[in-house]
């Protein structure tokens, strides 16, 4: 028999701790809870925090005007807007609530007021092709040249790939650290990416 | 709120100053109890699985439950273990050491749920051979692989003698009246109608699993809560020459365990109702209740002749309970007692659930079929469908055209015309009205195959 990896033992006795095991660590601790658009495609017209922060144990509701530096979150076609104009999927955060607890951040978040215009909006494949609406441009790998080819083959293939979700839930704790600077504690894979997207939206140095 | 009291992983604690809807998962990490996590806070992934100590008899079973689906004062007077406990001095146990050995972790998340899962599995009171996979069916994994958590549970026999084994041996903790700002558990039908009358607002809730989920995703609170789960009365299993009589708030695990010589059809419901931790919890009173059309107890019923009893005291056909898009029968302050099964059972019964997955889902559509033949002459005849209409649905007109039919294919074509012109189902993401009038017709070609 292999050996168990080296995580099963923290793993099966739930000792292995993930973002939201650590809460516990840091006192008074704000919580942050997004408020969704109801619409997957839609134009955002408005948006009233006043309600929201008028509620118990709200501290800020962070909108477009807190970013520092770049309202943007994409990884590399800069395509992630913090805080949409455009609401591009259901549920697209527009704005965040902190607040001195997480169930505070999370009813005030029902209570800012954002108005939106529905746009059409494409969820088919075939939609998106009828209206040559892609992600990006073209991929293409070529090697010889098909016409000349003694058979051909036509045809369409449709795979029901997506993208799994994870089962850790998407949670980040950040604060200062004893040298001015920011630390991330995430649920991510991508350690050094998270750090550069955080810096290029605090507009901070990234070391 | 005020104060609580429970036992957790052999110890003791009081809990006070929680909001009633509280979960317990949030409790226990509030208090530093980790292990059990949140995945999706509506009972779908498993991952915040706990062990509630459950009556088996005189003696006790480990039951694994959703910690996201029981609002913490609904613990009082429980004994609960959480991944934690179960590793003695450092020594892991069978289920945490087969599924490390068996390589049945890799992100980790779901691990300790899976644990407990298996865990109850193997201390299951009169299990025999190796331990049952299909018990964590409660569990999602998303990238290790369900191969090597299978593995780890064929690979598991008989537990060890140990002080685990031995807490079977004592009967389970009884429960007793709790009455909170916020929250009351009753032990009688008489308080428990005594209560709603001081409380017309308040919300009953039984195992939990459709309640908690509205507050846990919706954030809808209630101002208060009347638990229906220290009511003996409520729990009850009876079979008799003439009927069966299930308590409204037996939890459907006890309902598979003790009713030991059930038609076929009601394993072919309750299997697919939902996971073992679900089912651990979820109760009949509870699904006829919450009056959904998609229900999947209810269309079984339907189809056995089903009589629900109330706490006033009357006894409705089941026929006649729906009443509406989640209406009922039920006056305010009455709330369902018992259901009612007559016997004898028709000899040919069938269930079927037609979803998106096998298990785990919320069916598109479910039919029950119940026949009875004589001198080949279709003598009596129920269909009843979920999932076609506002309200669980007897094909009443369709029955019609199939009594004193022969049993055959032109039978059911005729049946299937008048399910045309009768069935008006709703169009919404789980299936459009034509698929669903063309399901509710071929299953009745199904079984006739069958």
């Amino acid at each position: 028999m292999s050996n168990v990896h080296e995580s099963a033992r923290g793993h099966v006795t739930g000792e292995a701790l993930y973002t939201d095991d650590l809460l516990g660590r840091f006192p008074r601790l704000l919580h942050a809870w997004p408020v969704c658009a109801p619409h997957a495609h839609a134009r955002l017209l408005s948006l009233d925090a006043r309600p929201a922060l008028a509620a118990p144990g709200i501290v800020h509701v962070l909108t477009g005007a807190d970013v520092p530096g770049e309202g943007n979150t994409g990884a590399n076609r800069h395509d992630e807007p913090m805080f949409p104009t455009e609401v591009m999927h259901h549920r697209q955060a527009v704005a965040w609530v902190l607040g001195e607890s997480l169930a505070a951040a999370q009813h005030a978040a029902t209570l800012v007021i954002a108005a939106y215009e529905p746009l059409p909006a494409i969820v088919t494949i075939d939609e998106a092709i009828a209206a040559g609406s892609f992600h990006a441009g073209p991929h293409r790998v070529s090697r010889g040249v098909i016409a000349e080819s003694d058979l051909m083959f036509e045809g369409e293939l449709r795979i029901g790939g997506q993208e799994h979700f994870y089962l850790e839930t998407q949670a980040a704790i950040a604060w200062m650290d004893e040298s001015g600077g920011v630390s991330l504690q995430c649920s991510t894979q991508h350690p050094a990416e998270a750090q550069e997207i955080a810096a290029r939206v605090l507009k901070l140095p990234r070391n | 709120m005020v104060d609580l009291s429970f036992e957790l992983n052999g110890h003791p604690v009081a809990a006070s100053g929680f909001d009633p809807q509280t979960t317990l998962l949030d409790y226990l990490r509030m208090v530093g109890l980790t292990g059990a996590k949140e995945g999706c806070a509506e009972g779908e992934c498993g991952a915040c699985t706990v062990l509630l100590v459950a009556p088996d008899g005189e003696r006790s079973a480990y039951r694994a439950v959703n910690s996201c689906l029981l609002f913490l004062p609904m613990a009082a007077g429980h004994e609960i273990y959480t991944v934690e406990a179960l590793a003695l001095n450092g020594q892991l146990c069978e289920a945490q050491a087969a599924l490390a050995a068996a390589g049945g972790s890799q992100c980790g998340y779901c691990t300790p749920g899976f644990v407990m899962s298996l865990f109850a599995e193997q201390y299951r009171p009169g299990r025999e051979g190796a331990c049952d996979p299909h018990q964590m069916g409660g569990n999602l994994c998303r990238c290790t692989g369900y191969r090597p958590i299978a593995d780890a549970a064929l690979s598991l026999g008989k537990p060890l003698a140990g002080p685990f084994l031995d807490r079977l041996t004592q009967p389970a903790p009884a429960l007793v009246a709790i009455q909170r700002e916020g929250f009351s558990r009753p032990v009688s039908i008489a308080e428990c109608s005594a209560l709603l009358q001081e409380h017309p607002e308040a919300k009953l809730i039984a195992g939990g699993t459709d309640v908690a989920v509205e507050s846990n995703l919706r954030q809808r609170r209630w101002p208060h809560l009347i638990s229906l789960e220290a009511m003996a009365e409520l729990r009850v299993f009876a079979e008799t020459e003439t009927q069966v009589t299930i308590g409204a708030a037996l939890p459907l695990t006890d309902i598979l365990l003790r009713w030991t010589h059930a038609p076929a059809a009601l394993a072919e419901c309750l299997l697919p109702f939902a996971s073992p931790t679900i089912r651990n919890r979820a109760t009949l009173g509870g699904n006829l209740g919450t009056g959904s059309p998609i229900g999947d107890s209810a269309p079984w019923l339907l189809a056995m002749d089903a009589v629900v009893v109330t706490s006033g005291q009357r006894r409705i056909p089941l026929a006649e309970f729906f009443t509406g898009y989640r209406q009922t029968a039920l006056a305010a302050g009455e709330f369902l007692t018992a259901i009612e099964i007559p016997k004898p059972f028709a000899p040919i019964l069938r269930f079927y659930k037609v979803s998106k997955r096998r298990m785990d889902d919320i069916s598109t559509l479910s039919a029950a079929f119940a026949l009875r033949m004589v001198d080949d002459r279709i003598a009596h005849v129920r269909l009843a469908y979920g999932g076609v209409a506002d309200r669980p649905w007897r094909a009443i007109e369709a029955e019609q055209a199939l009594l004193g039919q022969e049993w055959n294919l032109a039978s059911i074509a005729r049946a299937q015309a008048v399910l045309e012109r009768t069935l008006q189902p709703l169009s919404d993401h789980r299936g459009s009205a034509r698929y669903r009038l063309a399901v509710a017709q071929s299953l009745l070609e199904k079984m006739w195959h069958e």
